[in-house]
């Protein structure tokens, strides 16, 4: 098994939250006040690499903070199907029947525990997206890390790895404050459009993977985001 | 008479269709994907494009959960169901059930091997043995969809007839040290 770790993005402080946060659709692109589109991993990359955006650096607590799930409701589903788990073994030791539909309940109970595990650091539900500011004239400073890195957000681990001591020298300097002064006012004003089938028709489409196991789906880039 | 007819189709095709457009979301197709210019939500079952060895290894893994729920069908290989019938369909459909998954499994193996292996007969023996699983695994699916449709119903239908000891409840109060 290999998963490989972005440390450019694990030095600028991401986390897997993070990764799940701009895969549900987390980031959405401003220019000015009007909201532009939805980022995705690739148009992140994208614009990134062209100093069209400051680097989003939201804490892992503040994405933590908008989603809906916490410890109370992490703990009663946990306690609730280990103790039914429980029931089930103990049921067993005692030489007591059980019932085929027990049975079923139990395998789902494992799949809901493989599925805690997995989407742990996933936030659920999250209603307010974070704005990234489209800029009109590229942020040279802030962004040199992510030049010299190549592919940051979609390598494949080997350049994303020779970028990371860059930005280690980087993180010293100053923030550019005027962009970012400019997100947390209008970051509480923000709502995503709730459109229920993301936006309908799609022009871009290319049907890449028709297949349910994504077996033969080839897609040109591979976004490491979410293989810590 | 025509017109409730025809407004009760309607109502049952606006609560069906969606179900069947979130089916389609699932086995990615078309927006799951991609995310057109100006659009400002990505779909409910929206995933970054993975390269192909990526994707092998997620199957690896989501392939063994599959099996481990799978294999916990099988543990009722030996429970008492009501009919003969039901006992065989119980243990033919718990076989699939953790039988595909397991295609799944040696597909995206043997596809790893012979990707990183450096010798020539076993890249050639796990391409072999990684077609025949696939086309086990592509064969099964629909397969595995009725075996899990089996089990649900045999499930709830044995309990019309069930044996006196499955009302028995654990005694909880026998684990605590007692005089």
């Amino acid at each position: 098994m290999m998963i490989h770790v972005n440390h450019v993005l694990t030095g600028k402080g991401w986390t897997m939250t993070h990764g799940y946060f701009i895969q549900m659709g987390g980031f959405i692109l401003y220019e000015g006040k009007t909201p532009k589109s939805v980022l995705t991993a690739e148009h992140m990359e994208r614009l990134l690499t062209e100093g069209r955006i400051l680097f989003p650096d939201i804490r892992e607590d503040e994405i933590q903070d908008r989603s809906k799930g916490d410890g109370i409701s992490k703990f009663l589903v946990i306690f609730q199907t280990s103790w039914f788990i429980a029931q089930c073994i103990t049921r067993r030791a005692e030489g007591l029947i059980t019932t085929e539909l027990e049975l079923v309940t139990l395998a789902f109970a494992v799949l809901n525990g493989a599925m805690y595990f997995l989407w742990w650091k996933k936030p659920l539900n999250v209603d307010l997206a974070v704005p990234v500011f489209f800029l009109e004239t590229p942020a040279e400073d802030d962004n040199a890390a992510f030049k010299a890195a190549g592919s940051v957000l979609l390598s494949n681990g080997m350049d994303g790895i020779a970028g990371s001591k860059e930005f280690a020298d980087n993180t010293d300097s100053p923030p550019d404050t005027s962009a970012k002064n400019d997100a947390t006012a209008i970051e509480t004003a923000v709502v995503v459009e709730g459109l229920p089938n993301g936006g309908g028709e799609n022009p871009g489409s290319k049907g890449a993977s028709d297949n349910m196991w994504n077996y033969a789906g080839e897609s040109p880039v591979a976004p490491n985001l979410l293989h810590y | 008479m025509g017109g409730i007819l025809s407004v009760l189709f309607c109502l049952t095709l606006g609560f069906t269709i969606p179900i069947f457009e979130r089916v389609n979301d699932m086995i990615g197709r078309d927006r799951t994907q991609d995310v057109a210019e100006g659009q400002m939500r990505v779909a409910t079952f929206f995933a970054s494009p993975i390269s192909a060895p990526e994707s092998t290894r997620i199957m690896l893994v989501t392939s063994i959960i599959g099996a481990v729920f799978g294999g916990i069908h099988c543990i009722g290989w030996n429970f008492v169901f009501p009919t003969h019938t039901e006992t065989i369909l119980w243990r033919i459909s718990a076989t699939v059930v953790t039988g595909i998954p397991f295609a799944a499994f040696l597909t995206s193996f043997m596809n790893i091997i012979e990707e990183s292996s450096k010798s020539g007969f076993i890249r050639s023996f796990s391409a072999v043995g990684g077609f025949l699983s696939m086309v086990v695994l592509a064969l099964g699916i629909p397969v595995y969809v009725l075996a899990r449709i089996s089990l649900l119903t045999g499930a709830f239908i044995a309990l019309r007839n069930l044996p006196p000891g499955a009302y028995a409840l654990v005694k909880w109060t026998s684990f605590l040290p007692h005089v």
